[in-house]
């Protein structure tokens, strides 16, 4: 089963990622950016690396869009395949955004309150757990 | 399968570079991006939604001397036909769920940066009307394929795995 990290500092945001992820993967959780990178290291460490990172972007500390650049390098220093990375913030900005995914190197960013069916299609459309268009084909 | 995909589903529009609608009936748009740019527009409730594929960021910068372009070519003049059209649909611009997609950037295309424009321009367009983007799936150096159903606003889409390379045809890469 393929593994999901789930960074949110809210326990209530993590609760409902856990619950909406559980039939996609196998999950972990961190409350902070440096925690999630920690997490990171180990699985790449141990040969059992996540396939991919749900992120919030607002936390005390190592905020998520670091936390992705240290991953991307940490996946760089290893000849990692790069895992799949979705940001998830109530910052809805055009500079979040492109800093995520131009700068930091994100897959997409979703902005909260989601529902359960956007953060699934959003996750489908990274392949995770299978694409719906690869089914159309 | 998703039943909105299949044969039997909405019928297919393909929107080629410098094409966009309005779509009000059942519909499934597909749309191929490398550095192109689709936003999407749905009216939640309504079964109401509308997008483009842009080539460009601005009519301003880069429209060609004596060319005739269509609006749809430049992102910033795509969002503001779109919005004007709406606003003459009677949609209410603050209810709109918009999204963007595409902006891939590649060496290949021998104009490096022109996919972060394309979509700096769409959020610095949409934020002149205070609009939000609720979703974003932007960069990186490969294409896109993007389903969009109008009806729902929901958009299917899919990484390609070659890179984006510019002259592929108006339904090709763009």
């Amino acid at each position: 089963m393929q593994r999901l990290l789930l960074v949110d500092d809210e326990p209530v945001s993590l609760r409902f990622l856990s619950k909406a992820l559980a039939g996609v993967g196998e999950t972990a959780e961190a409350r902070d950016g440096a925690e999630a990178v920690t997490l990171f290291r180990q699985a790449l460490d141990q040969s059992r690396p996540f396939a991919a990172v749900v992120m919030d972007i607002m936390m005390p500390g190592v905020d998520g869009i670091e936390a992705v650049r240290r991953i991307r390098a940490l996946e760089a220093a290893a000849g990692a395949e790069p895992c799949r990375v979705l940001m998830l913030s109530c910052l809805d900005d055009a500079e979040h955004q492109m800093d995520s995914q131009y700068g930091a190197g994100a897959d997409g960013y979703l902005t909260k309150p989601v529902d359960l069916a956007t953060l699934r299609r959003a996750l489908a459309n990274l392949d995770l757990p299978a694409n719906l268009l690869d089914a159309e084909e | 399968m998703n039943p909105l995909l299949s044969p039997d589903g909405p019928p297919v529009t393909h929107l080629g570079i410098g094409e966009g609608r309005i779509f009000e009936g059942p519909a499934r748009v597909h749309v191929l991006l490398g550095s192109c740019v689709a936003v999407t527009f749905h009216l939640p409730g309504q079964g109401l939604g509308a997008t483009f594929h842009a080539l460009l960021p601005s009519r301003a910068e880069y429209a060609r001397k004596e060319a005739h372009d269509t609006p749809f070519r430049f992102v910033d003049t795509a969002i503001e036909t779109l919005l004007a059209a709406l606003i003459r649909a009677r949609v209410p611009l603050g209810s709109l769920e918009i999204k963007v997609f595409g902006g891939a950037n590649s060496l290949v295309q021998g104009e490096f940066g022109i996919g972060q424009k394309n979509v700096r321009a769409a959020f610095s367009t949409l934020a002149l009307h205070g609009l939000r983007v609720i979703a974003s799936n932007v960069g990186g150096t490969r294409g896109r394929k993007l389903v969009f159903l109008p009806a729902t606003g929901e958009v299917f889409m899919k990484t390609l795995s070659e890179t984006p390379v510019r002259g592929m045809g108006p339904s090709g890469l763009s």
